[in-house]
């Protein structure tokens, strides 16, 4: 049901929109098992510090599991999201990050409202209410999220990369035709453009019969619509008919 | 028009790469704000990332670029967007709850007589059965010592030496201090659905209580009654009722019935009153520890041992400390 809304969009003081993929039921419920461990494991440690004082004064010490016992699962969630920018360990691990709905820095009182909604949002069993609760508003929050104006999101880092094409080996047949040339750069569209470069980009990765059904389905679609003569398109390989098309494309715009 | 996309990365890649320097900064904890020049310098390249970003989606296509400087500005937006308040120190935040949470109490009133009506009318429920039909409290009492005679439980408690040692009594008073303080996050977190749990955990303790002190009323108990539940009660309660007016606060905001109401997503609305909630749930953690440590050390021990007139005595000056503290405290105080 919230698979229309994957994606939450916001709007910057630039006036450009961005996008950030909404974290699935899925990576955070596995987030949530692996905070439910680390949880765990703090008790441990916790328990076996508390055991040394227990030989000394075991009221102190029992009192003070009691209330570690309270901090720990209370605040385990607070301390993290508000230490690490909203993440705790198993969101770290699973790539997941809140952030305020609209994009704006995380204030702490919001990170500690959404982790005291816990309380109903985990009910009966397994963050049932909130699991549900995901299922019915645009953005994927549970109840604690709606109330703090926050969500969780997928963060991904990726690289800043060149794409490398060499797209002139040799001369360019279709150059000598440039009315036909002008009326091609009207005619494709961007994505199709893109999607061309991308294939040639990876022609080496592909198995040689898929790469040649690949560019002649390319092609074919092209060769279709081109406006150029028979005589410049028909002796070309597929593959470099598409090379002439995108250096027509791409290379003749020095500067725009 | 087709943007040549490698020399368009070229050519503005080190404006990215500045900006993503900036960022880093921004984001460590140890940074300091700088002068106006350099903000002016942040400011520019964001605008320039930004335009990159639309000139990359409309002339060209290539989802790694756009993720990258999609990213890049989310990152920018987050950091030109930061809370309204800066860091506050712990000393800072306790002085602020301090006077904060009275005056947010007295902002929303009216949802604390709302929260304390309907405790009544559940006390009043409760009595009532209590009082017609005395086998009723075998249903209505969650702990098994409540289900004792009154006369007997009181002349146990004042023959025999029950009072627990001074360890017990802090282990005691830690298991009542996490769990009231647990079950009134419960009370306000149950509000979410338009206040309707909220209302009802209200209502069911009520009934708790009044049946409690009807019982030992009828029994003729009162005195010992009084004794033993106003020095924590007289805390206790009115936490309980805090909780509740928290509870009916984020539900009415949710419902879209407070001040701040139309057109608004319910996030917007529950920001409004996100730091009154938030001095509510602090004062309301702050009169359960109280609450707490009185209930183990002095509540639990009767009558040889402390005088009932102390007790109440006691009880009585808590309730009014505290009925000052909430009616009264930061008044004057202009609101930061």
């Amino acid at each position: 049901m919230s698979n229309h809304y994957s994606k939450l969009a916001i709007k910057t003081a630039g006036g450009v929109q961005i996008h950030y993929n909404l974290a699935g039921s899925i990576s955070r419920a596995m987030a949530l098992m692996i905070d439910y461990a680390a949880i765990v494991s703090i008790m441990i440690v916790f328990q076996m510090i508390v055991g040394i004082l227990l030989t000394l004064s075991p009221g102190v010490a029992l009192s003070l599991s009691i209330v570690g016992y309270f901090a720990i699962t209370i605040g385990y969630g607070i301390f993290f999201e508000l230490r690490s920018n909203g993440q705790t360990p198993g969101k770290r691990v699973m790539e997941l990050r809140v952030i305020d709905v609209s994009g704006h820095q995380l204030e702490p009182g919001q990170i500690i409202l959404r982790n005291l909604m816990r309380a109903v949002d985990s009910l009966p069993v397994l963050y049932l209410v909130g699991g549900v609760t995901t299922l019915f508003n645009r953005n994927s929050q549970r109840m604690g999220d709606l109330v703090a104006n926050t969500c969780v999101v997928e963060i991904r880092k990726p690289a800043l990369s060149i794409r490398n094409v060499s797209l002139q080996k040799r001369s360019n047949s279709l150059r000598k035709y440039p009315v036909q040339a002008a009326r091609l750069r009207q005619e494709i569209h961007i994505e199709q453009a893109s999607l061309i470069l991308r294939a040639l980009e990876r022609r080496d990765k592909l198995e040689e019969d898929a790469r040649i059904r690949l560019f002649r389905e390319l092609a074919t679609d092209i060769r279709e619509r081109s406006p150029f003569p028979l005589e410049a398109t028909v002796n070309l390989s597929d593959e470099q008919f598409l090379r002439n098309v995108l250096d027509i494309l791409y290379a003749d715009r020095s500067g725009t | 028009m087709i943007l040549d996309l490698k020399q368009f990365v070229q050519k503005e890649r080190p404006t990215w790469e500045a900006l993503e320097r900036q960022l880093t900064k921004l984001e460590s904890p140890a940074y300091k704000a700088q002068g106006v020049d350099a903000s002016w310098h942040l400011r520019q390249l964001i605008s320039r990332t930004s335009s990159d970003l639309v000139r990359l989606r409309t002339y060209a296509s290539d989802p790694e670029l756009e993720l990258y400087l999609e990213q890049l500005l989310a990152r920018a937006h987050s950091a030109m967007n930061p809370p309204g308040r800066s860091r506050i120190r712990f000393v800072g935040l306790i002085m602020m709850l301090l006077t904060g949470f009275p005056k947010a109490l007295r902002r929303h009133f009216k949802y604390l007589v709302i929260s304390t009506t309907v405790f009544l009318l559940g006390s009043a429920v409760g009595g009532g059965f209590v009082f017609m039909d005395s086998e009723a409290k075998g249903i209505v009492m969650p702990f098994s010592h409540l289900l004792q005679n009154p006369e007997d439980r009181v002349a146990d408690e004042e023959t025999e030496d029950l009072s627990p040692d001074s360890e017990s009594k802090a282990v005691f008073s830690a298991q009542l201090m996490t769990h009231n303080i647990r079950v009134s996050f419960f009370v306000f977190a149950a509000g979410f659905i338009f206040g309707i749990g909220t209302l009802y955990l209200l209502f069911y303790n009520g009934i708790i209580l009044g049946a409690v002190v009807v019982d030992y009323v009828v029994a003729g108990q009162t005195t010992f009654l009084v004794g033993w539940l106003l020095p924590h009660g007289s805390v206790e309660i009115p936490a309980v009722l805090i909780a509740g007016q928290a509870g009916l606060l984020l539900g009415s905001s949710i419902l879209g019935t407070g001040k701040f109401g139309k057109g608004m997503s319910i996030g917007d609305r529950i920001r409004f009153i996100r730091e009154d909630l938030l001095l509510l749930l602090g004062g309301i953690c702050m009169l359960l520890v109280w609450a707490g440590i009185v209930e183990a050390f002095l509540s639990q021990t009767h009558e040889p041992a402390i005088p009932y007139a102390v007790k109440i005595g006691i009880g009585l000056i808590e309730l009014t400390l505290l009925a000052l503290y909430l009616l009264f405290a930061g008044k004057g105080v202009a609101r930061e």
